[in-house]
């Protein structure tokens, strides 16, 4: 057989420190997902290519509520829209059975289309304009309060409904982890969250039904969900026992970190980021540990978002071109960038060759196509030695991507889901022109 | 105020009674048939009515007294002495007295036999009547009565010529002589002795049940054909007066005290010829002393026949004493015929899942897996298994990779702690302490001769110590893997000795929800289905409710199918089904149910908890009052204080079921019994909930005589429940409302006819509205918490 071709590399000789496993033996290709492969994938649909594995959009989201689930007796994951905004994502972590967490008054409508009933729709978010607050209260979701300037809204709003609409109070706390988030929500330590529940209590317009508390994100210490969930636990009982209202459910939030080494990081996350058992397992010992009775814990509802989905989405890229930098790095030049690739500003991506190499591998920066500086994806991997046209694969790109990428320089590509049974389904077109410019209106002056 | 109307509901009930009925009708029909001598009908209609008066007034048993239980006899004697006696002031004393003796006797001899399980039947009527027959003769001197020879003057004297010429002519009418024998027979029971009054108490009877009257028929034919075998027909013991101890021997022996059934008729066919020994050794004895046998050959025979039955070791399944006297042959045989079913498991304990979430079962019972073995056989083992099946993540070589480790293990039920061995080390994967078999152990006693074993926990886990006390839902460690276990799972079982490693008890869960193994397939539903349905002949208790539903529709019905390019949900996630009293299966993903909070709290029905109902389309209207009483039993009962309708109910935390209804089915109530008939109180959107009706609910007449006078033998009729959530999935919200639809239908023959539909509303923890459509009207209800 006649061995590919491949270009010629000269690296500088490193002696490095010895290591008891040898030395890595080139990078592992991955040349299919779920079953497809990459090569038949970007034939069909093109380069780029974000793919999504149902598959394990479903195996997470069991794992989690497997984690917790097994621990506590009544678990509920409400899907963290803004994570991810395809339907076809939404839709089967709502047929697992998630409820849906919402920020806007478009997430709102969204999960709505995607068939949630409203009462299992929370309405988060410090941005809540009367209009949203009114929708959300006509589908009788879940407001989760933001501030106090929004309670006073809402009870305006509440003044002219039948039924009392139902809020929880967001609360921001000192659960020891830095920096403390304190952005959302009401803070418990000066007692303002205290103020803020008698307050809603004392309205008689609105229905309490909740606490939430989101801590942070990409946090990694479990012991931080520990001492979130005692203080939250400690204030639904308190309003138990003062304000004589029983709180049905405790939001933890979400922030549970998923496998992506973030920048800087010294080990790969892999190795320090702790599992979501080690969450679950600081959250519900901390609430069955907390005083309440037997039967009468609240419902937890966890709104994670990174950790169901991170894993389940990939994106294909193509090399366009190699190029020596003036430094005599190498540098790689893909068809996506930091347009389709939000993610790369927080995290070292880990990222394949879609074929089989030889051992080689030289360290390379990773540029996008944008015509921009900031257009790096990571500024030193090692790869084997690409040629333009080949294939590489993004991993755990499930997150954010597919809901902050931008229409930048480029167009938006496809979006696949590959099946449980390996079925390719397009489930976001790629962008066109005319998909662009449709609302764009030019002033008659500028026509001819 | 309903004094006066309940006193004469009474007077009817004694006169039902004569037949172990409560039926109005045959009362009414016995009463105008004892009044064809007008006479004789008052002084049974007399002395009943002091027998009632002085039963509530003296304080007895008022349920008792109600049904007519301690009057009948003073009814009877009213009518035998007036029958024996010739009118005036001497029998109307007599008379008087004569039912204040059997009132006493009634309350007396009843008693010490109820205690003995045994009814007094109509023993103080005899004794009353020798009584008084043999006091009166020195004390008084009375004429033997004409009008049994000469009733026809009476007859003048009441209708005048067109009532002589009516009367003459059913009495010649050709009646077939056994026919004319038979009905002369039970109008003998009046002290009656023409075809017409035995044809109008023969249709009464009929009227009131159809098994009793069958049964009428076998005993009066079973003596006939004793009797043939013994020499020339229609001579001695078959004489009319005498006939009726056969007949209501046989119903009381095949129909009232034993539930009907082919060995209850046998049991009745058998004690004719007892019967006829009985009588004629009784009248032959009783000659000498100048006495007349009256009814005492019956009630040695119902007696004797009933109190054998009561001293059985083991009952069999063929001859069932009645359990709770509904006073109607197909009213006992309906109700135990479903409650044999339904209410197998009260009184057990309730056991649930010893975990949280879902856990797969890896060896059910008898499964012929590698461990539960012969007398063994009867545990459980689980782990937690991923969607692909798998119970670790990871490459599964550490204790930690595996789902099932370290997770809480709870108590299934309350109880103490026998004892706890914690001390044996986990083995490493893939390896086995056959040593320490069971490795690390929780004993838990949940009653005397009853335990529970939950064996190879993680080392040092166990937080409790032997003579704690545990709720059910306390953590008693975490699962591990020591013991006979190469890899993380919890082994459960019951037992009925308090040792580690006892040999196993099958023993039902109360309630879980469960996964099928195979998802896919309708095939593994309708084997469920099958196995709930021949649940009732194999009577193992294996039958539960489950709620196994048809197809289930989905959860989310708004996300459309389609999306994914293939038609529905080839790869919707499985939902799982509640089961009641049940045991899991091997590869089945069982877990706890989720109560609904709101079905909960509105369910629960303290006792003095009372609603307020009313038709909105009528508010002038009173409001009727349900209650919730407790009986001596500590049955919870719903009482309509209106119509005195009486629902019992029962549950637990996951279900409520109606198990009896007694009173006016016109009531609101009975919709309520039969909208609410099981109602489990967990959040099940899409799935249906089955249940069984007993037959006694079928309104069709032409049907359930039908079906009355073949259920002893064989039960077509199935009368369904079945049970719905109407509202979307945001009724599983605390403090939502929650909207129920139920039917009840009845199959025959492969046909399916619905009786009833209804929609209930519960709102803020209390049953808001109720809204039944039946065939002819629709009653819309409101229900609210009656003030204290």
């Amino acid at each position: 057989m006649k061995l590919p071709y491949e270009r010629p590399t000269i690296r500088k000789l490193t002696a490095g420190a010895l290591n008891k496993f040898g030395p890595r033996a080139g990078a592992t290709p991955t040349t299919a997902l779920d079953g497809v492969r990459v090569e038949e994938l970007v034939a069909r649909f093109g380069s780029p290519l974000f793919v999504l594995s149902e598959r394990q959009l479903r195996r997470s989201y069991q794992a989690a509520v497997r984690a917790f689930g097994t621990r506590y007796p009544q678990v509920q994951l409400a899907w963290s829209y803004k994570t991810n905004y395809l339907n076809a994502v939404c839709r089967t972590f709502h047929q697992e059975g998630a409820w849906a967490e919402v920020v806007s008054g478009m997430e709102l409508e969204k999960a709505l289309l995607n068939g949630v009933p409203g009462p299992h729709i929370l309405f988060n978010g410090p941005g809540k304009r009367r209009a949203d607050l009114e929708r959300a209260c006509a589908v009788a979701a879940v407001i989760h309060l933001d501030n106090a300037d929004e309670l006073h809204l809402l009870l305006d709003v509440a003044a002219s409904r039948p039924a009392p609409p139902r809020v929880a109070l967001r609360v921001n706390l000192d659960a020891g982890s830095y920096p403390q988030w304190d952005r959302f929500g009401f803070n418990l330590e000066n007692g303002e969250a205290w103020q803020a529940l008698s307050r809603v209590v004392a309205s008689g317009r609105l229905e309490l039904v909740g606490l939430h508390c989101h801590i942070g994100t990409y946090v990694l210490q479990p012991s931080a969900y520990a001492t979130a969930a005692a203080q939250l636990a400690a204030l639904a009982l308190r309003c138990q026992r003062k304000l004589k209202t029983t709180v049905q459910y405790l939001d933890l939030g979400g922030g549970f970190p998923s496998t992506n080494t973030l920048k800087g990081a010294y080990l790969p996350a892999t190795d320090t980021v702790p599992s979501l058992d080690e969450y679950a397992e600081a959250i519900t010992g901390a609430l069955l540990a907390a005083g309440f009775r037997t039967g009468e814990l609240p419902l937890l509802v966890l709104e994670a978002g990174r950790a169901l989905v991170d894993d389940a989405g990939s994106l294909i890229g193509t090399v366009l071109a190699t190029k020596r930098l003036a430094d005599g790095r190498r540098a790689t030049i893909l068809d996506f960038g930091v347009n389709l690739l939000f993610t790369s500003f927080w995290y070292d991506h880990h990222i394949s060759p879609a074929r089989q190499f030889s051992d080689q591998t030289e360290p390379t920066v990773l540029y996008g196509p944008l015509c921009m500086n900031i257009d790096m994806l990571r500024e030193s991997i090692a790869l084997p030695l690409l040629s333009a046209g080949d294939q590489v694969v993004v991993h755990k790109v499930g997150a954010y991507n597919m809901s902050q990428w931008q229409q930048f320089i480029n167009l938006r590509p496809n979006v696949v889901l590959i099946d449980q049974t390996s079925q390719v389904h397009l489930v976001r077109a790629a962008e066109t022109l005319e998909y662009l410019q449709q609302l764009e209106q030019v002033p008659v002056h500028l026509q001819s | 105020m309903p004094t006066l109307p309940t006193y004469f509901r009474t007077i009817l009930n004694s006169y039902s009674m004569l037949f172990f009925s409560q039926h109005r009708g045959l009362g009414g029909l016995l009463l105008l048939v004892s009044f064809a001598h007008p006479l004789v009908g008052m002084a049974g209609l007399a002395s009943t009515m002091l027998a009632v008066a002085g039963a509530r007034l003296g304080g007895f048993n008022r349920e008792w007294t109600d049904r007519g239980a301690y009057s009948f006899n003073s009814l009877l004697t009213g009518l035998a002495l007036a029958s024996f006696y010739a009118p005036g002031t001497a029998l109307a004393g007599l008379v008087l007295v004569g039912a204040g003796v059997a009132l006493l006797l009634s309350v007396a001899l009843g008693g010490w036999l109820s205690g003995r399980g045994l009814p007094a039947l109509s023993l103080p009527f005899v004794a009353t009547v020798w009584l008084l027959m043999l006091g009166s003769a020195p004390l008084l001197h009375l004429l033997p009565a004409e009008a049994n020879i000469y009733w026809l003057n009476e007859a003048y004297a009441l209708g005048g010529p067109r009532l002589v010429n009516l009367m003459q002519w059913v009495g010649e009418w050709p009646w077939p002589p056994l026919l004319a024998t038979y009905l002369r027979a039970l109008g003998s029971v009046l002290f009656q002795d023409n075809a017409l009054a035995g044809l109008l108490v023969a249709a009464g009877l009929l009227w009131h049940s159809r098994i009793a009257f069958s049964l009428s028929v076998l005993g009066f034919l079973g003596a006939y054909g004793v009797l043939l075998l013994a020499g020339p027909a229609g001579s001695g013991p078959l004489e009319y007066n005498l006939g009726a101890n056969y007949i209501v021997a046989a119903v009381a022996v095949g129909g009232v005290f034993v539930i009907p059934s082919v060995a209850s008729y046998g049991w009745a066919l058998l004690s004719v010829p007892v019967t006829v020994v009985a009588l004629a050794g009784i009248t032959a004895v009783l000659s000498k002393l100048g006495l007349p046998a009256l009814s005492l050959p019956y009630c040695a025979t119902a007696l004797l026949f009933l109190y054998v039955l009561l001293l059985r070791e083991r009952p069999g399944a063929g001859l069932v004493l009645t359990p709770v006297q509904r006073y109607s042959p197909e009213r006992n045989l309906y109700a135990y015929a479903t409650d044999r079913v339904r209410l197998a498991h009260q009184g057990t304990v309730a056991f649930t899942l010893p975990f949280l979430g879902s856990w797969r079962c890896t060896q059910g019972y008898a499964s012929g897996g590698p461990t539960h073995l012969g007398a063994w056989g009867q545990a459980l083992d689980f782990a937690i298994a991923d969607a692909d099946g798998r119970t670790y993540h990871g490459t599964g070589l550490a204790l930690s990779d595996y789902y099932a480790y370290n997770k809480p293990v709870l108590a299934p039920a309350d109880g103490v702690v026998e004892e706890v061995v914690q001390h044996i080390e986990d083995n490493n994967i893939g390896e086995v302490n056959t040593r320490d078999n069971w490795g690390n152990t929780v004993v838990l006693r949940h009653a005397p001769g009853l335990y529970s074993q939950l064996s190879h926990l993680r080392a040092h886990s166990v937080p409790v110590k032997p003579g704690d006390y545990v709720r059910r839902g306390d953590v008693l460690g975490t699962c591990g893997s020591s013991g006979r276990s190469p890899e993380p799972h919890l082994h459960f079982q019951v037992q009925a000795t308090p040792y580690v490693g006892s040999r196993t008890l099958a023993y039902p869960l109360a309630y879980f929800m469960a996964v099928p193994a195979t998802e896919a397939g309708t095939a593994a539903e309708s084997v469920r289905q099958g196995i709930a349905e021949a649940a009732e002949l194999s009577g193992g208790f294996r039958q539960a409710y489950s709620s196994a539903g048809w197809a289930p529709e989905p959860v989310w019905a708004a996300v459309g199918p389609g999306e994914g390019g293939t038609d529905g949900f080839p790869q919707l996630p499985p939902v799982p089904r509640l089961h009641h009293f049940d045991v899991p299966r091997q590869n089945e993903t069982v877990s706890p149910p989720t109560f609904n909070r709101t079905l909960s709290q509105a369910l629960r029905f303290p006792p003095g908890y009372a609603l307020n109902v009313r038709n909105p389309d009528t508010p002038d209207a009173p409001a009727q009052r349900w209650e919730v009483f407790t009986d001596a039993y500590n049955l919870t009962y719903l009482r309509c204080q209106t119509t005195g309708a009486v629902a019992y109910f029962a549950g637990d935390e996951s279900v409520f079921y109606f198990t009896a209804f007694y009173g006016s089915e016109a009531s609101w109530l009975y919709l309520f019994y039969q909208a609410a008939y099981r109602i489990p109180l967990v959040s099940l959107p899409g799935q249906t909930t089955h249940d069984t009706f007993p037959l006694s609910i079928i309104r069709n007449p032409a049907l359930s005589w039908a079906q009355d006078v073949l259920a002893p033998f064989y039960r077509f009729l199935k009368p369904h429940f079945r049970l719905e959530w109407a509202g979307g999935a945001e009724a599983a919200w605390p403090g939502r409302p929650v909207r129920l639809r139920s039917r009840v239908t009845v199959g025959y023959f492969g046909r399916e006819r619905t009786e009833q539909t209804a929609e209930l509303t519960f709102r803020d923890g209390l049953l808001t509205e109720l809204r039944v459509k039946q065939a002819a009207r629709e009653v819309y209800l409101t229900c609210s918490i009656a003030g204290a």
